[in-house]
């Protein structure tokens, strides 16, 4: 657990100083930060994150997800980190596009009192469980993006809508006939206030 | 490249019509809706509702183990069952889902929705992980529980010990039920961990052993393991017998079992599903 949080923030640090080296004043100041909705990383997430290209096609968050008991049965916190793929922008006029895209994600996920681990603990003969703890996670979606007037503090809102799903639901997806993409994939609202592009 | 952006619009838009569950906040949720709750107890309505005395006749029972992800052989064995079987109902050893996950048990009741008789489960080590445990009793009830049937005792009882911090399975719990073993013509203990296996320390073997032996158990019942197989051992301490033992085996090995029982004795046979 710890060791997520110390490469996470390393992870930012490392981005901030890319960024710090362009723009003086910007620090470790994300290029953008997002809020959504379900998606299987928590009832509600919050996160920030930059873009890895100059297309701006590619993008990496950190996310904190939660959800609540009366949610999930018990208090489920998420720590997740995703990388963006939107390799079309498709312009609707001069202010509004469209832009699919993918993420792939990886989510640790600790509920109360919980029977998942990262290492198998030690009582257990070696293979005896594969770690359970860390899910991988796959969105295909559409955002709608808003571009604001050059001269604005916020350079844009993007509204997202993903169809998601895990590895452990495409197994099941393949191991069961009754199982159909239906049953696999989920739903995902979000927006993201864009600070730098 | 053109052509290709429509495209991701219309597989984005089919992916979107598709989805059951419209959204979903955990993989590892523990929220089980009203509709799926107290299985165990809507069974056991269900099985006597169809006894019509309750003293003993010969009946049978089916026996299935360790599905975890073999969700089609699963399906496979109960398509199988419906058409061979003439059973009362059926007894699911543990280990129904693989990582105790929301969706696993979701599945497994789904495809367990399509056997024709009542069905009652014990739970298994790997239903104990994540959420599992508070997934299994919203889902099924309590984990340990028995029910009447024909003037035949069945028990089921949660054995397993690493899961649960190595705490030592509830003795005093099964003994008790065990107590009034002669007003019945059998009775049957059905507990995931074979006691002679990895999971149970020697001491807990004994005092299991010496419950079976001592109240005269028909038949104790068991997964964990896939491979089908009966249990004997000559190497114990004179003074305990160990009584006949089952191991289920696993759908994945194209197996169920079926138990026959007699006034006098309990027959029972490993059906192989795949002809």
């Amino acid at each position: 657990m710890k060791k997520i949080l110390i490469l996470i923030s390393l992870l930012l640090l490392l981005l901030g100083g890319k960024t710090f080296a362009q723009e003086k004043s910007r620090g470790i100041i994300p290029d953008y930060i997002n809020l959504q909705f379900a998606g299987n990383i928590g009832a509600l997430s919050a996160g920030a994150g930059y873009y890895l290209n100059p297309a701006n096609s590619l993008a990496l968050d950190a996310i904190y997800g939660f959800s609540p008991a009366y949610r999930t049965g018990k208090a489920i916190h998420n720590i997740v980190v995703r990388l963006n793929y939107s390799p079309y922008n498709i312009g609707l006029n001069d202010a509004l596009s469209l832009k699919p895209f993918a993420s792939f994600a990886i989510s640790r996920q600790i509920a109360d009192s919980d029977r998942t681990f990262e290492r198998l603990p030690k009582n257990f003969p070696e293979g005896y469980y594969a770690p359970n703890a860390f899910r991988l996670h796959f969105d295909l979606g559409l955002s709608l993006h808003k571009k604001f007037a050059p001269e604005k503090r916020i350079r844009g809102m993007e509204f997202y809508l993903a169809t998601t799903t895990n590895e452990m639901y495409v197994t099941y997806f393949i191991n069961s006939r009754e199982v159909g993409l239906g049953d696999i994939f989920s739903l995902t609202l979000g927006i993201k206030m864009i600070l730098f592009e | 490249m053109f052509f290709k952006k429509p495209l991701c619009l219309l597989l984005f838009a089919a992916l979107m019509v598709s989805c059951d569950k419209l959204f979903e906040f955990s993989p590892y949720s523990a929220h089980v809706p009203a509709s799926r709750k107290n299985t165990t107890q809507q069974n056991l309505e269900k099985l006597l509702a169809n006894a019509d005395s309750p003293d003993f006749k010969p009946f049978e029972f089916t026996l299935i183990s360790d599905n975890h992800l073999f969700y089609d052989e699963l399906q496979n064995a109960i398509e199988h069952i419906n058409k061979h079987q003439s059973a009362a109902f059926l007894i699911h050893g543990g280990d129904m889902t693989d990582g105790g996950l929301i969706k696993e048990y979701d599945i497994f009741q789904d495809l367990m929705e399509e056997l024709e008789t009542p069905y009652f489960t014990v739970i298994g080590n790997h239903d104990l992980l994540a959420n599992g445990q508070s997934i299994y009793s919203d889902m099924f009830g309590p984990e340990n529980y028995s029910f009447i049937y024909h003037n035949c005792k069945f028990i089921f009882f949660n054995n397993v010990v690493w899961e649960l911090n190595f705490a030592e399975p509830d003795f005093r719990w099964l003994r008790n039920e065990l107590i009034d073993r002669d007003q019945f013509t059998h009775v049957f203990v059905i507990a995931h961990i074979p006691p002679w296996t990895d999971q149970f320390f020697l001491s807990y073997f004994y005092i299991y052993n010496l419950l079976m032996t001592d109240y005269k158990v028909s038949l104790s019942i068991h997964g964990h393991h896939h491979n089908p197989y009966e249990y004997q051992n000559d190497t114990l301490p004179a003074e305990i017998t160990v009584g006949p033992n089952l191991v289920i085996g696993a759908p994945q090995k194209n197996v169920y079992r079926k138990v026959k029982v007699l006034a006098d004795t309990v027959l029972f046979e490993t059906i192989n599903f795949v002809e």
